[in-house]
This record gives structure tokens, C-alpha cells and sequence, in this order.
């Protein structure tokens, strides 16, 4: 039962996803005085790079693509798996453990050595520099990420009374959520958020933090050599991330609790959507394209410190 | 499921074979907020692996004969390519030159052209969306290998088949 319930729901995120991309698009489209197109789109282009066929390029390592794509995958499941859904009697989590807030910060940043590795081997000059840009954007955003997961964790555990050994697990941030209704209310976890929120561009690799897959410089970057199926599994991976992360601070920080089960899962659909054009489509639509270097210096000054910070406010 | 078709899913590439120039402001054109090109899901990308639709532009010099061909290789199957601007058709202006090795249809299979010098942009989006017919034939293998033309403002001069 809860694996049918688990593997339906990883369906419907996975086509909200894709929805997402497409809602995206055309807003986007609608603010230049566009028509835009169908917001269906990005399912299309889903099945259509399935139909395509043809020859990798004889010097990309095909092999290591398709298993660092394979653990893409996997590690994309076990971010949403790990993070609590509707269930029927309020929110519900697969997997939950001990720690499992470091396996989504985890999760994440192995979606991103994916990418590394993908282009890596490419061995292609575009997908070689993709993959360099990608590992320096890491090592900016990563640091605030791990350091905001820290204070977010002993933050849950002082409010919802866990012990010490719990305060990385998802059940003591919902314990916290029990207690404080929606988690924004508490002003340390509303500094978490909204450092989250300012990351979110650079995690799912949105303009303008899309520096490793700049399509006008390097053409897409670590994706450039693929195409077919492992182009589409790399598109997947794409907007697997957005709604990981996006359901993330949703589940996290702004879901309310004690809703019927399908007010739960209505409403999760639609505040992804919201935070997703918060993180992906507003920056898009209004700004350009950092250089590297400026990307890097954003995140390591603005979310590092704010979120060292964070951290000396939590434990004092 | 004709929503979900692939043919309406157009990633073009824009490949310069050594043209003026004057066709590949009028495919830019084509693909400004004016025109809108992304409704019909065309969307422009810049690696040759992830195109459907090639749209090539210029007379073939012989310095890029190489490059093109192995550009053209590099596109996944089913594709289209359509050759924008006479020049691309038969030489135009350049035609007889002796730093010319195409036009392009002497060297690979051309799917559509689009007549003028430069063609319009409407001219460029009909032929972009004849060119999704053609990859609709192709899927189902039921291409004859007719070229379709299409004239500068658009107007389809031969059927699809
Ligand atoms: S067809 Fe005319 S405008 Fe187009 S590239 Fe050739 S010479 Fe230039």
C-alpha cells in the first residue's frame, strides 16, 4: 500500500514537474507580450528527445554517462523520498530515519556531481568548462546550504524538544512544525527560508546562477555532447531538482499541518508551483546571466555570512 | 495524444555555411517576441546533438564544407534541414565563385527551402513548420524525399510528401 502511494506519488510530482517547466515558460513568454508556448511544452519535449536517435560522439565516455545519469536518478527519488507528503492522516515520509535531512543535502549535492561527472565525460571543450563552472558554483552554494541546514536542524530540536541526536532528522522539524503551526513564524527559521529562497536560484541552476549551462556561451554546458534518451533523462534530472527543492522549502517551512490529505496534496502542488517561480521563473524573467566569478562572490558573501550568522544567533 | 506529438517540439539549429549574413538577422528575426516562434515549441539551441531542425544559411564555402558535414552528422535522426535564402539553393549572387562547394543540396539531403534573399520571417517560420511535417513523415516512414518550397512571405509553393 504505502509503496503504491509512494510510487504514485513520485508520478505526479514528476508530471507536476514538467507542468512546472512549462507554466514557467510561459509566464516568462506572457511578460515579454508573447503567447508563449503550450504550458504541456516541456512534456513534449520530454517524449520527443525519447523518439531521437543517433551517435554519441566517439570520445565521450558513454559508459560513465550512463551511470553517473543512473545514480542522478536515484539520488532525485531519494530527495523527494525523503521529504514527509500528504498522507492520509496529515503528512507522512517514506523514508525517515535519523539524519535524513543530511541525505536531502546529500542528494543534492550528488545531483550536482553528476552534472560534473557528465561533463567531465563529454570530453568535450563545452562540457569541460560546463562541468569546471558547475564544480566552483558548488563549493559557493553548498557552504551557506550546509551551514542554513545546521542552525535549521538544532533550531527544530530547541523548539520541538527533541534530543540533541535527532536534530537532523525531518521528524524533528515536523515535531517543531506541531508546536509553532507553520514553521515561518519562528524568526530564525524565517532567516532559514529566506536564505534558502536566495540559494534556490544557484541549487537548481536557474538564471542567473546558470553559469555551468550558459546555452549561448557553452551550449548547455555538461549536456552538450548528449542527446536522445540521455539528453531526456538530463531534462528530467533538470526539473526533478526545481520540484525537490521547491517541495523542500514548501513541506518544510510553509505547509500548514493538520489538513485533510487531499487539501495536503492540493495545496503542496500548488505552493511548489509558487516557490518554483519565486526560485526559477521571476529571476529568469528579470535579470541576465552572471559571470562565475560574480555568481561565486554573491553566494559566498551574501548567504555565507548571512547564514554564519544565522548560526551564532541559533546557538546563542 | 496530438498534443504529445514530437513534431511539436521544434529545436532548431542555425548553421551559417558562409552566408551574407542578410538571412541570419531575418532568422533572429523569426524568433523575437514580434513572431513569437516558441508557440509552435520551437526553441533555438546551440549544440548540433540536440536539434530537430537544421536551418542552414550561405552558399557551402569551401573552407566550411568540412565543418558542415560533420555538423550535420552530429544531429540526432529523425531531422530536417531547411536551407533559408537562394544563396543556399543555388549559389545567388555567389553562385559560380571559386571558393564555393555546395550549394548545400549537392552535398546532403535538403528537406525544405525557403526562396528569397533574405526570405521574410513568415517565410522562415512556414518553412520551420513544413519542416515539422517532414519529421511527422519521417517518424512514420512515409517520406518521399520531395523538396517543398516555400517563398519568401510565406506562401507553400509545393505539397508535402
Ligand atoms: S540569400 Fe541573400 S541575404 Fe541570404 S545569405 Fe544569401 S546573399 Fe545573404
Amino acid at each position: 500500500m504505502t509503496v503504491a502511494y509512494w510510487i504514485g506519488w513520485l508520478i505526479v510530482l514528476s508530471i507536476w514537474s514538467f507542468l512546472i517547466g512549462g507554466f514557467d515558460r510561459k509566464i516568462v513568454a506572457r511578460l515579454q507580450g508573447r503567447y508563449g508556448p503550450p504550458f504541456w511544452q516541456n512534456i513534449t519535449d520530454f517524449v520527443k528527445l525519447l523518439y531521437k536517435r543517433g551517435n554519441l560522439a566517439t570520445r565521450t565516455a558513454t559508459s560513465v554517462v550512463d551511470v553517473a545519469l543512473i545514480v542522478g536518478l536515484v539520488a532525485g527519488v531519494l530527495a523527494v523520498s525523503v521529504l514527509p507528503f500528504a498522507g492520509t492522516n496529515g503528512t507522512f515520509q517514506v523514508l525517515a530515519f535519523e539524519g535524513d535531512l543530511i541525505i536531502f543535502a546529500y542528494a543534492f549535492a550528488l545531483m550536482a556531481l553528476v552534472y560534473v561527472v557528465v561533463g567531465f565525460a563529454g570530453r568535450s571543450p563545452y562540457t569541460i568548462v560546463g562541468a569546471s563552472r558547475e564544480v566552483s558554483m558548488l563549493i559557493s552554494y553548498e557552504i551557506p546550504f550546509i551551514l542554513v541546514l545546521v542552525a535549521l536542524g538544532y533550531r527544530a530540536a530547541l523548539l520541538g524538544g527533541a534530543t540533541v541526536n535527532s536534530i537532523f532528522s525531518m521528524s524533528s522539524l515536523m515535531q517543531a512544525k506541531s508546536q509553532v503551526g507553520i514553521l515561518v513564524g519562528d524568526p530564525i527559521m524565517l532567516g532559514a527560508f529566506l536564505i534558502l529562497l536566495v540559494l534556490g536560484p544557484a541549487m537548481v541552476s536557474a538564471v542567473p546562477f546558470d553559469i555551468p549551462e550558459a546555452e549561448t556561451e557553452i551550449v548547455e554546458g555538461y549536456s552538450a555532447e548528449l542527446h536522445g534518451p540521455r539528453l531526456a533523462v538530463m531534462f528530467a534530472l533538470k526539473h526533478l531538482k526545481l520540484i525537490a527543492y521547491s517541495y523542500f522549502l514548501w513541506s518544510i517551512f510553509l505547509s500548514p499541518s493538520g489538513l485533510a490529505w487531499w487539501a495536503n496534496l492540493l495545496l503542496s502542488l500548488l505552493g511548489t508551483l509558487v516557490l518554483s517561480v519565486a526560485i526559477n521563473t521571476i529571476p529568469r524573467a528579470v535579470s541576465g546571466r552572471f559571470r562565475i566569478e560574480q555568481g561565486a562572490k554573491f553566494y559566498l558573501i551574501g548567504p555565507g555570512l548571512a547564514s554564519l550568522l544565522l548560526l551564532v544567533l541559533v546557538f546563542a | 495524444m496530438t498534443v504529445l506529438k514530437p513534431e511539436k517540439s521544434l529545436w532548431i539549429y542555425h548553421l551559417n555555411t558562409g552566408s551574407c549574413n542578410g538571412c541570419d538577422i531575418e532568422i533572429l528575426a523569426a524568433l523575437t517576441p514580434k513572431y513569437d516562434a516558441e508557440r509552435f515549441g520551437v526553441k533555438l539551441v546551440g549544440s548540433p546533438r540536440h536539434a530537430d531542425i537544421v536551418v542552414a544559411t550561405g552558399p557551402v564555402t569551401a573552407v566550411a564544407k568540412e565543418s558542415v558535414l560533420r555538423v550535420l552528422e552530429q544531429v540526432p535522426d529523425p531531422k530536417a534541414i531547411v536551407v533559408t535564402g537562394v544563396c543556399g539553393i543555388t549559389g545567388g549572387v555567389f553562385r559560380g565563385g571559386y571558393s564555393l562547394a555546395g550549394p548545400l543540396d549537392t552535398l546532403v539531403p535538403v528537406d525544405v527551402y525557403v526562396l528569397g534573399c533574405p526570405p521574410k520571417p513568415e517565410g522562415i517560420m512556414v518553412g520551420i513548420i513544413k519542416a515539422a511535417e517532414v519529421l511527422e513523415l519521417k517518424r512514420r516512414g512515409m517520406y518521399t524525399k520531395e523538396v517543398v518550397r516555400v517563398s519568401e512571405k510565406g506562401e507553400v509553393l509545393d505539397a508535402v510528401r
